[in-house]
């Protein structure tokens, strides 16, 4: 049964993508070289030639007729994983900030030590160049993922993390923009949910600073997971 | 004695509350929403024609002024109302995703 489980973990890469038409092709390639065929990239209505890009590199891809946020692109691309029969599902950056060689050691960590969910840390080992604002917002993030779920990270809001297939199933992610980061932690929390950090390698450059989360955002999620705790 | 104002009141909450009427008809609103708007406009009618009832009402609930105890109540309603604006829009953004959603899982290319 051991030996059947390894052969055949079906592992799907859930990429959600928005404006990307430079780097999703670049990012298909090292993840193909690295062997993982299935890739699920979901155009979250793109306003560039995201779709096209990543429709010449041969994966599943997915297209948002209109933008309805990361939150509701990585949901639609879980749900497409489940019904292609995925036993793990891995999400992974579609702007190259990620690093392929990290996706394997989440895997092991589902396929060997049997976790629902596995979450990339940058803090656990410092290969990440953290700028500092960066930092104190993250750790602020953490300290209140905890305080607020009581799920215990060094790292919040990283976007490499592996679910299992039974941890996808459960997972309800109803938020359709960035919120669902604690969301899922949420979730991992309310299903009693196993999970274990790992840690990876945030690579900061200037397109990722200046397409990923502005430090303001983080303001905006917070006061939106707080509406969200007063509403329920 | 009946003011010009109070006229003007009466017939506009009568053509709002026929509004609300028409579009219940058209099973537009549940019969809920229609009985709250139902309320409110004919409580609107009813203070327009005896004012008075604002003085006992206000009087009874400690406030002193009567246009306070408007104010106050007006607010109420508004913060109640746009809530409910907030509850059928997040229902809309998330009916509008899943079916976002639902025509991406069933045009998926490969």
């Amino acid at each position: 049964m051991i030996l059947y489980v390894f052969l055949v973990m079906k592992t799907f890469i859930v990429m959600p993508a928005y404006n990307e038409e430079s780097k999703i092709a670049g990012v298909i390639k090292q993840l193909k070289n690295k062997g993982y065929d299935n890739i699920v990239i979901i155009d979250d209505g793109s306003d560039d030639n995201t779709f096209e890009k990543a429709k010449d590199e041969d994966v599943f891809v997915l297209r948002h007729v209109i933008n309805r946020g990361q939150g509701a692109a990585l949901k639609t691309g879980i749900d497409f994983s489940l019904l292609n029969n995925a036993d793990v599902i891995i999400t992974f950056d579609s702007d190259g900030q990620h690093d392929v060689n990290d996706i394997k050691s989440l895997i092991n960590v589902i396929e060997k030590e049997n976790y629902d969910v596995v979450l990339g840390s940058r803090f656990l080992k410092n290969t990440s160049n953290v700028p500092l604002v960066r930092k104190i917002f993250l750790k602020m993030g953490a300290l209140l993922i905890l305080f607020l779920y009581g799920v215990k990270l060094t790292d919040s809001h990283n976007g490499l993390r592996a679910l299992s297939r039974p941890a996808a199933e459960k997972i309800e992610i109803r938020t359709d923009r960035m919120e669902h980061a604690s969301e899922i932690l949420e979730q991992i929390s309310l299903k009693n949910l196993k999970y274990k950090e790992v840690p990876v390698t945030i690579k900061y450059t200037k397109y990722s600073l200046q397409h990923g989360q502005s430090t303001w955002n983080a303001f905006k999620i917070l006061s939106k997971m707080l509406f969200r705790k007063l509403i329920q | 004695m009946i003011e010009p104002i109070q006229i003007i009141v009466a017939l506009f909450a009568l053509f709002a509350w026929s509004r609300a009427l028409l579009r219940f008809k058209d099973r537009e609103l549940t019969p809920g929403e229609f009985v709250f708007w139902s309320v409110i406009w004919f409580s609107v009618i009813i203070v327009d024609i005896i004012p008075n009832i604002i003085n006992y009402v206000s009087s009874r609930v400690g406030i002193n002024r009567p246009v306070d105890f408007l104010i106050y109540l007006s607010i109420i309603v508004l913060f109640y109302m746009i809530f409910r604006v907030y509850v059928k829009l997040d229902k809309f953004d998330q009916q509008m995703t899943k079916l976002v959603r639902d025509i991406a899982i069933k045009g998926k290319k490969k």
